[in-house]
């Protein structure tokens, strides 16, 4: 058997991975909107302290976590050339030059930071699904826009198609091997050259599945209805989201994250230690 | 040309937290005209077996060879892989799940058209292959294939593969699926092919009242080994190894049995109906006279 892993959870106890799903995609919203409050190194510093202790705590490989940084490696070193070679202040004199190229010191602290931005950007969701189940994460959605179904918003059976589907990408996938081997078996060329010839290649794959998909989708809808599913009306939930007292651990921690970010931003009581430390 | 496996071994995920050793030292020598039979329990490697003949899986360890093409990891590249797959045509698990173009006679014609043959020979290929399986090809020639009924649609595909002139043909549970009348059919057509056009077949089954009425031999897989080839009739009366591996008896064979336990004594080793009427009825006459 193929192995059909999905997504990327990552699968372990700890109380990162226990929190309420709801809690953790609010956070999540929360933590993406907070990493553009923050102007300076301290702050950024202060954040990579709470992502580090966030994954040590849901015992997650930090490898795995850097492997999610691949994906925007090539945007990360483009935006950082781009702000190192074209960033600067009016007034300012380059502090390096080199064939056509002046380099400034804004640059230079200009393209760190927004490399910092991006990584935390991405590393953020990132924990979210490698702690979260792609099932778990459907049912804080559902139960999260729940207000919506007051104005006839279907939410729940949006959610019941995005759960369904969730759970077809390893069956179909499985599907499209089966269905490659066999039209490989007849003599089918996936590598040619010319992009029409491959695109045209395709056909004897997708007819297949598009028939197949729709022929599950009936069988689905059938056994559906003879066990009386109804829609949202009535019904209950196998695992019922409840709040705990972790997550209102969970809350508070980045409550005092989130308030002491804003407050080295804004500084509404003119302390002088906060202003020592976001001038340094 | 005979087909043979040397030191086959295949691991899925390798060096992943899903590795599985699928296959494990297999040797193998099929023999040309032979009707070979392959069973064992999901999971025991029968389909990664054969999925290795037609160069489906990239082969890690061992060689095969499969009439004068042969098969290791070094040439794994560079292999004909057309001519590999017009000689070997591989019929796999609901066939008609392969079906995508917009007439049954476009759709046999597929395969052919992959190997680049002349449109003549293409038109004609079609049309012996349709006529093969039993369809009548005025009929049926311009109607789409998702018309048909289960049994056709089958037989369509496995129209599609015979369409490339095998010189073996390995199907992978050709019944499964079918009513009894249609598994019947299916088995009649598998046995004309064998008379008419490719004497070689290799066939995965769970069916054994099938595969033991067709088989020359057969191959049992247990855990990805390889733990026996036999003809049928020594396989089945392998009491203590057929337990072992959890593997049915053909109902004739268990009829014969229990006739036996019985006191009507109708000698050992029968795995096709034909043969167990025949010893009843002699066995009974024995009793008469």
């Amino acid at each position: 058997m193929r192995d059909i892993s999905f997504g990327q959870y990552y699968a372990a106890e700890s109380v990162v991975h226990r929190l309420d799903p709801r809690l953790k995609l609010i956070l999540t919203i929360a933590y993406m909107v907070l990493v553009f409050f923050i102007q300076t190194f301290f702050g950024f510093g202060i954040l990579f302290v709470f992502v580090l202790a966030v994954t040590f705590s849901a015992r997650i490989p930090p490898l795995r976590l850097l492997r999610s940084l691949r994906t925007i490696l090539i945007l990360l070193l483009f935006t950082i050339s781009i702000t190192l070679l074209f960033y600067h202040n009016s007034a300012e004199t380059p502090i390096a030059e080199w064939w056509i190229f002046s380099f400034y010191r804004s640059g230079f602290i200009n393209s760190g930071l927004l490399a910092c931005r991006l990584v935390l950007l991405i590393i953020g969701p990132t924990l979210l699904t490698l702690t979260t189940t792609p099932v778990s994460l459907t049912d804080a959605i559902e139960s999260l826009l729940k207000p919506l179904s007051w104005i006839k918003i279907p939410v729940h059976a949006f959610a019941m198609i995005m759960s369904i589907a969730l759970r077809l990408i390893p069956t179909l996938s499985e599907e499209t091997h089966k269905i490659i081997a066999a039209q490989k078996a007849r003599g089918a060329n996936f590598d040619s050259r010319n992009p029409f010839k491959r695109a045209k290649a395709l056909i004897p794959i997708l007819i297949p599945l598009f028939v197949s998909s729709f022929r599950r989708a009936d069988e689905l809808a059938y056994a559906m209805d003879s066990r009386c599913y109804k829609g949202a009306k009535g019904r209950t939930r196998m695992k019922v989201m409840r709040f705990a007292w972790r997550d209102l651990f969970a809350f508070l921690v980045f409550g005092a994250l989130f308030f002491g970010i804003l407050l080295l931003r804004y500084n509404w009581w003119n302390w002088d230690w906060v202003r020592l430390i976001t001038q340094w | 040309m005979p087909v043979v496996i040397e030191n086959l071994n295949f691991t899925y995920s390798k060096k992943s937290a899903y590795e599985n050793h699928a296959l494990k030292d297999i040797n193998l020598r099929i023999e040309d005209g032979e009707f070979f039979g392959i069973i064992g329990h999901t999971g025991s490697g029968k389909t990664t077996l054969i999925g290795h003949l037609n160069a489906l899986l990239r082969i890690q360890a061992g060689s095969i060879t499969v009439d004068d093409i042969v098969i290791t990891p070094k040439n794994k590249k560079k292999l004909d892989f057309k001519k590999l797959r017009a000689t070997l045509g591989m019929v796999f698990q609901y066939p008609e799940h392969q079906l995508f173009d917009e007439t049954v006679e476009r759709d046999v014609s597929y395969g052919p058209k992959n190997l680049k043959l002349s449109k003549e020979e293409v038109a004609a290929r079609a049309k012996e292959a349709i006529e093969m399986v039993g369809l009548n090809y005025e009929e049926i020639k311009n109607r789409s294939p998702f018309d048909l009924s289960g049994g056709q649609k089958r037989r369509a595909a496995i129209a599609g593969v015979l369409a490339m002139h095998p010189k073996i043909l390995v199907l992978d549970e050709p019944t499964a699926g079918l009513d009894p009348r249609g598994k019947k059919e299916i088995l009649e057509l598998i046995s004309s092919i064998r008379t008419k056009i490719c004497p070689t077949v290799i066939m995965i089954s769970h069916n054994m009242d099938e595969i033991a009425a067709l088989a020359d031999r057969i191959a049992v897989m247990h855990e990805g080994k390889l733990v026996c080839v036999k003809k049928p009739c020594e396989l089945f009366s392998e009491t203590r190894l057929l337990d072992r591996l959890n593997i049915k008896m053909p109902q004739v064979t268990e009829i014969a049995l229990r006739l036996a336990k019985a006191g009507i004594s109708v000698g050992k080793g029968i795995v096709r109906e034909d043969e167990l009427t025949a010893a009843i009825l002699s066995a009974v006459k024995g009793g008469i006279s």
